[in-house]
């Protein structure tokens, strides 16, 4: 067939440059189109079926192609009824026309000259089109004549067929290539000259497009009856003659490159089975070897005959069983970690809370060791808020601010004493955190074989005003030191306390003797919690000596039977008669460990204070926990602020007792209330109102059967209210009580309600005084707390009851 | 026989048959016979194209040619070039369509593709033709083959038996002692143990229906290593996974969400729930990179023989970025990194000797010999760094070491070990795989340094639907 003349158009071929290509080599003498060919051949009709088939070259008329002709840019082909042709282009992508179609086929560079690109006008039927090894990606595009729309090739497989009339593009790969790999393809479908309005995409094989006048439609599956008829439109008739055979054996792809992808599911399962066992190798047990073999029996290997330790990193809060490790270690049975720390008072009145004001806790727990307990006892172990106080390393310097109302200090000491006997077991989730009522306790892993507490104290409490009190504090890095502490909890306000240097320094001589009683006591151990008693201490505080205490200074609590203290009278007694010299206050503080002052061990804790007074030179508090004779430990803090006018302040001993017995002989005595040097009585009852009133007893002494009390001894008081104009009076006897009874070896008895005939009277604290003016063992002094049975609580005090001859005799005789 | 010269056969024998429909039907004898031996010429010719080239100009200048172009198109399809063999095939047709033989080699042609919806088409045009029985019945098969591929959700079952052995079951160290407290104890003795592995994997996938591909699948599995002596590893696995690729062009997002469940000697040790996600990209038809992320909680449980196997108990992230590159349709090398940062929850808080982090690589060499054959080469190398020391074993030492892994694997189909040999498709399929594999940790604490050379012999089968 002749070669016709080349007719580029600027539109479409604006820099075609024809040259000789190293493309696939035709037998024709023509070569394939490239940058520097001047004959544009673009392939070769590689296949030409049936009758009607025409190539149209050079703007000449359709003239039937022979196979294997040469196709040229802008080459039309044609292919008519029954008829099929296949092109071969130069960068071996094939064309196949199904019967029906027309198309013409252009080849040129483009503006920059850089990379070849083809343009197919599509006409009408249809062609398949498959890229080749050396199509560039995005190099085809198709023209469809009528619609306007654009459709670009990108490396893959498509079909463009028209059947009854509406254009279907399938995309049908991209086909593996020559490597055995799935190249990217797609086509993609704009209109007009802007390729970048996509107006349609495919990317999936089997999805095709209908391809309108003026748009394209969305992709979708094409389904069976689609395919078949797309594919049956590119299928030529078979002939009825069908009996060729093909001796045809074994898959041939498996002779070819793709072949060898056969066992990729073996790699598959080899992977797979060997990620199994990475995974095995990675979740089985460390040192399988250790299997069965116990801890235990390795540590005993290591080290016979030891208790295996148990190591915590430092900081980190020890483990319950490190705990237990580290108390199995420790030498002393008990330790005690003791603080002095800021603190703050958040006070919320509705609007939120707000900081009221600074000051500090002062932190003091114990730790039995033996038995495994923290704050073994209630109110030895303790927290407590001051903030009268400002600085933790100057307790001397006295803050104005928001005191603690009594609400919330009362309800903070209940809270003190429920944290108390604390298991190392119940520490929370396993590790030694310690939440209690009143603080919270951790302990932490310390340098070596230490171990750290942090106490924290977060306390809220709620007046009738609803105004909440929220006292904040925290005490951290504490070390825990053997033995137990000394002090025990207190109310008394830091800034009333004398500094050592203050009280070193007060203007004053002689001597100050102060007393105090209070019916507020409390149990420590077992059941801790408040019981019904008395408790009474006196002190001296020697301004020739600059000491406190000394002989003559004692405290006692007594406790009435009841269900808390098994059902007996609880007394405990204490001689506070080693004088401590001021100097030996803790933190620069008139503060004096109790331990300081007495020279038995029946004081668990406790402290004395001096403070500065108003009414009197000075005044003391002393808050101590006592071991009773039952075995019981009770607490009380006692405000002395009554001072000794005259010399009768020492209790006279037993021993003076029976020595005046024996100068006066087995006649009656009694101690005659009547004309006491000093009475009072008060009740208070939040239904009836305060009452106050005298007292009056007589207290027999039978220095032949060694008793106070019985015959008719008594005890009586005549309490007025003036607001209401009532009274309330009770008289009653008292029961004999053996010298032996008085405790502390001292003239100190105590006695509780059973020890009365009537049931007003709860407790009472009979003193027997060395008199100067009338001798050893002849004055007495009561202090008692009695209840009107309505819930009214009263406190009563004889002093200077005077020795008497005769009998007690109440009534009439008197 | 290679495979290659089984097809020049076939296509040699199919120039002739296609020559001898290009006669008469009412032949003479002396014609029949003149066909036969024109035929066997033909053949002869065809084969001699086995071991040449012949030049696409030659094509070009008889491309009516049957004979040449089947000829050209064994030639094309033994060398690999199957797009090009396929043009030359269709060229065939559109001359004879009624070759259905040829047709059926289109069809499998176009099925090695990918072309699927072309290659179920040819198939069964050419099945509604006469076909010889051996070749109906490949045609049949792949047909049956592009149905599969084609469904919207497919299967797999996998399922393995096997015996492995290990030279150091119990990872008895290699010093023969251990450290307890810093004080060196003899360590028990290296206990050699066979296993007998069972293992049944199922997947199954659902296509979406988007253009784009994206699937949804799960994934079951069972397994388990039965040790002969060493009874207290003995391991029944189950893992369950499910989730979605969603693929946007050459990227694909891959999550997931899975857990898992094992039992060690029958007992309750370990669960894990978790995520992974993997992101892949392909740079070009030969390379892919990939990154994948996890995320697992592991609950571990104290166990009769390892009572504190609890203490591994927590979170395991890990990232695995990596590629794959196909050096040829045959060969591929696989790299990977690795990141993980385990978190165990010791029972001594501050003694953090079940947490780690940990980096290493991956590489291997995957290499398909045809027929199903394969084999793997593999090395690893992980560097493990444990936050704390381990009281209990080195007071002074913080665990650090190195793991390093060597396997090799090999494995066919039985069709491959039995070629000639005729036995059911069912039993030519399983795949027979066999395993070295040296590992060694080379650990600061001699507890934890052990190496050991493992041997596996596995037959699997899969079965897909």
């Amino acid at each position: 067939m002749a070669r016709k003349t080349k007719n580029l158009t600027a539109l479409k071929l604006t820099s075609a440059i024809v040259a000789l290509s190293a493309l696939p080599v035709a037998v024709n003498a023509s070569e394939c189109f490239d940058e520097e060919s001047s004959n544009p051949k673009a392939g070769n009709a590689t296949a030409v079926v049936g009758p009607d088939v025409g190539l149209m070259q050079g703007g000449g008329d359709y003239e039937r192609p022979s196979a294997g002709d040469d196709v040229f840019s802008e080459d039309y082909v044609r292919t008519g009824e029954a008829s099929h042709m296949q092109l071969k282009l130069c960068d071996w992508s094939t064309y196949t026309f199904p019967p029906e179609s027309e198309a013409q086929i252009n080849e040129f560079y483009d503006d920059e000259g850089a990379r070849s690109r083809r343009v197919v006008n599509y006409v009408r039927g249809g062609f398949r089109y498959a890229s080749g090894r050396d199509t560039e990606p995005g190099s085809t595009e198709v023209e469809i004549q009528e619609s306007g729309v654009t459709m670009g090739v990108r490396g893959t497989n498509v079909i463009l067929v028209e059947l009854e009339g509406v254009i279907y593009a399938l995309l049908e790969g991209p086909a593996l290539d020559n490597t055995g790999y799935t190249p990217k393809g797609r086509v993609e479908f704009w209109t007009g000259e802007n390729r970048d309005a996509i107006q349609a995409r495919l990317i999936r094989p089997g999805w095709v497009v209908r391809i309108g006048p003026d748009d394209v439609s969305d992709p979708y599956r094409a389904d069976d009856a689609l395919l078949k008829r797309i594919y049956g439109a590119f299928l030529p008739a078979v002939p009825d003659e069908d009996d060729a055979f093909f001796a045809y054996e074994h898959n041939p792809s498996g002779a070819s490159g793709q072949g060898a992808q056969e066992g990729q599911e073996g790699v598959d399962t080899a992977n797979n089975h060997s990620r199994r066992e990475d995974e095995d190798t990675e979740n089985l047990p460390e040192q399988p070897s250790e299997a069965g073999i116990s801890f235990e029996e390795r540590y005993n290997e290591a080290f016979p005959n030891e208790t295996p330790p148990f190591p915590v990193a430092v900081g980190e809060i020890l483990p319950l069983d490190a705990l237990d490790y580290y108390a199995d270690a420790q030498a002393s049975p008990s330790g005690h970690i003791f603080a002095i720390a800021p603190a703050q008072l958040f006070v919320d009145n509705g609007s939120g809370p707000t900081l009221a004001d600074d000051g500090v806790v002062i932190v003091q727990i114990n730790f039995d060791i033996a038995s495994r307990t923290i704050a073994p006892e209630a109110l030895a172990s303790f927290v407590k808020f001051d903030f009268s106080v400002l600085d933790p390393s100057n307790l001397g310097l006295d803050d104005v601010g928001a005191a603690l109302e009594d609400q919330f200090t009362n309800a903070f000491v209940q809270a003190l004493i429920a944290s108390s006997n604390i298991p190392f077991a119940s520490g929370g989730g396993g590790v030694a955190v310690f939440p209690a009522q009143a603080f919270t306790v951790t302990v932490r892993q310390g340098v070596g074989e230490t171990v750290t507490v942090d106490v924290s104290a977060d306390f809220s409490s709620t007046n009738g005003q609803m105004v909440t009190s929220n006292a904040i504090a925290e005490a951290l890095d504490l070390q825990l030191m053997p033995g137990d502490g000394d002090l025990a909890y207190f109310n008394f306000g830091l800034s009333e306390v004398f500094t050592i240097a203050d009280l070193t320094g007060y203007s004053t001589s002689g001597t100050t003797k102060l007393y105090g009683f209070t019916p507020d006591i409390s149990q420590t151990l077992g059941q801790a919690g408040p019981l019904t008693g008395l408790a009474y201490a006196q002190i001296e505080v020697n301004f020739n000596n600059r000491t406190i205490g000394g002989p003559g200074s004692f405290m006692v609590v007594t406790a009435a039977a009841g269900p808390e203290t098994g059902g007996q009278q609880a007394n405990a007694y204490v001689s506070l008669d080693q004088p401590a010299p001021f100097s030996a206050g803790l933190f620069n503080m008139a503060l004096y460990p109790i331990s300081l002052l007495i020279n038995n061990g029946s004081a668990i804790a406790g402290q004395a204070l001096v403070a500065e007074g108003s009414d009197v030179p000075v005044y003391a508090d002393i808050a101590a926990i006592l071991e009773a004779n039952t075995g019981a430990h009770l607490y009380s803090e006692i405000l002395l602020e009554n001072p000794f006018y005259g010399a009768d302040y020492e209790p006279a001993s037993i021993a003076e007792l029976d020595a005046l017995g024996v100068a006066l002989g087995t006649g009656a005595f009694f101690f005659d209330g009547s004309i006491a040097n000093q009475n009072a009585a008060a009740l208070s009852n939040a239904a009836t109102g305060d009452f106050f009133g005298s007292m009056n007893a007589k207290i027999d002494v039978s220095f032949a059967n060694r008793t106070i009390g019985g015959g008719d001894s008594f005890v009586s008081a005549n309490l007025f209210n003036n607001l209401t104009s009532s009274t309330f009076q009770f008289s009653e006897f008292l029961n004999p009580a053996s010298f032996d009874s008085a405790l502390g070896g001292s003239g100190v008895f105590a006695f509780d309600g059973a020890d009365f005939s009537g049931n007003n009277i709860q407790s009472m604290i009979f003193v027997i005084r060395n008199d100067l003016a009338g001798g050893a063992a002849t004055s007495a002094d009561a202090f008692l707390n009695f209840t009107d049975g309505a819930g009214g609580k009263g406190l009563g005090e004889l002093r200077g009851m005077t020795l008497t001859p005769g009998a007690a005799c109440p009534g009439a005789c008197d | 026989m290679s495979v290659s010269r089984v097809i020049g056969l076939s296509i040699a024998a199919l120039f002739a048959a296609s020559v001898a429909f290009a006669q008469e039907p009412e032949e003479t004898a002396r014609e029949a016979a003149e066909r036969e031996t024109r035929a066997a010429e033909q053949r002869e010719e065809a084969l001699e194209y086995s071991g040449g080239s012949i030049p696409f100009g030659e094509v070009l200048a008889a491309p009516d040619d049957v004979r040449l172009n089947l000829a050209y198109a064994r030639e094309q399809i033994a060398g690999g070039d199957l797009k090009e063999g396929a043009a030359t095939l269709e060229r065939i047709l559109l001359l004879q369509p009624q070759l259905h033989d040829v047709r059926v080699l289109y069809g499998l042609v176009l099925y090695r593709l990918g072309l699927l919806d072309r290659a179920r088409f040819e198939l069964e045009t050419a099945l509604n033709g006469e076909l010889a029985p051996t070749v109906r019945a490949e045609a049949e098969l792949y047909l049956e083959r592009v149905k599969r591929l084609q469904r919207a959700t497919r299967g797999t079952l996998t399922l393995t038996v096997g015996a492995e052995w290990d030279q150091n079951r119990n990872q008895a160290p290699s010093s023969g002692t251990l450290l307890f407290f810093d004080i060196p104890l003899t360590a028990e003795p290296r206990d050699a143990d066979y296993a007998w592995i069972t293992s049944v994997q199922g997947k199954i996938t659902r296509d979406l229906g988007f253009q784009a591909g994206h699937t949804v699948y799960g994934e079951a599995s069972y397994y388990r290593s039965d040790k002969n002596e060493v009874d207290s590893l003995d391991i029944d696995a189950v893992s369950l996974a499910t989730g979605f690729t969603f693929n946007f062009g050459d990227f694909s997002v891959s999550p997931r969400a899975r857990g898992s469940f094992i039992w060690l000697s029958g007992e309750d040790y370990l669960s894990t729930v978790g995520g992974e996600i993997e992101l892949l990209y392909r740079i070009s038809p030969v390379l892919r990179a990939y990154m994948s992320f996890r995320g697992e909680h592991e609950e571990f449980r104290a166990v009769s023989n390892y009572l504190t196997a609890d203490e591994r108990t927590g979170r395991r992230l890990s990232a695995r970025p990596g590629a794959v590159w196909h050096l040829n349709p045959s060969m591929a090398l696989t790299v990977e990194g690795l990141w993980m940062d385990k978190n165990g929850h010791t029972r001594l808080p501050g003694f953090e000797y079940e947490s780690f982090g940990r980096y290493g690589a991956f590489a291997q060499h995957s290499w398909l010999h045809g027929g199903g054959a394969f084999t793997l080469i593999g090395g690893w190398a992980e560097r493990s760094d444990y936050d704390s020391i381990n009281p209990y074993i080195s007071p002074s030492t913080v665990r650090e070491e190195w793991l390093y892994r060597a396997r090799f694997t090999a494995g066919a189909p039985l069709s491959w070990f039995l070629r000639g040999v005729d036995m059911p498709r069912a039993l030519s399929t399983i795949n027979l795989i066999t395993q070295y594999e040296y590992e060694k940790v080379d650990s600061n604490i001699p507890n934890f340094d052990y190496d050991t050379h493992k041997v596996s012999l596995l037959l699997s089968k899969r079965i897909t639907f």
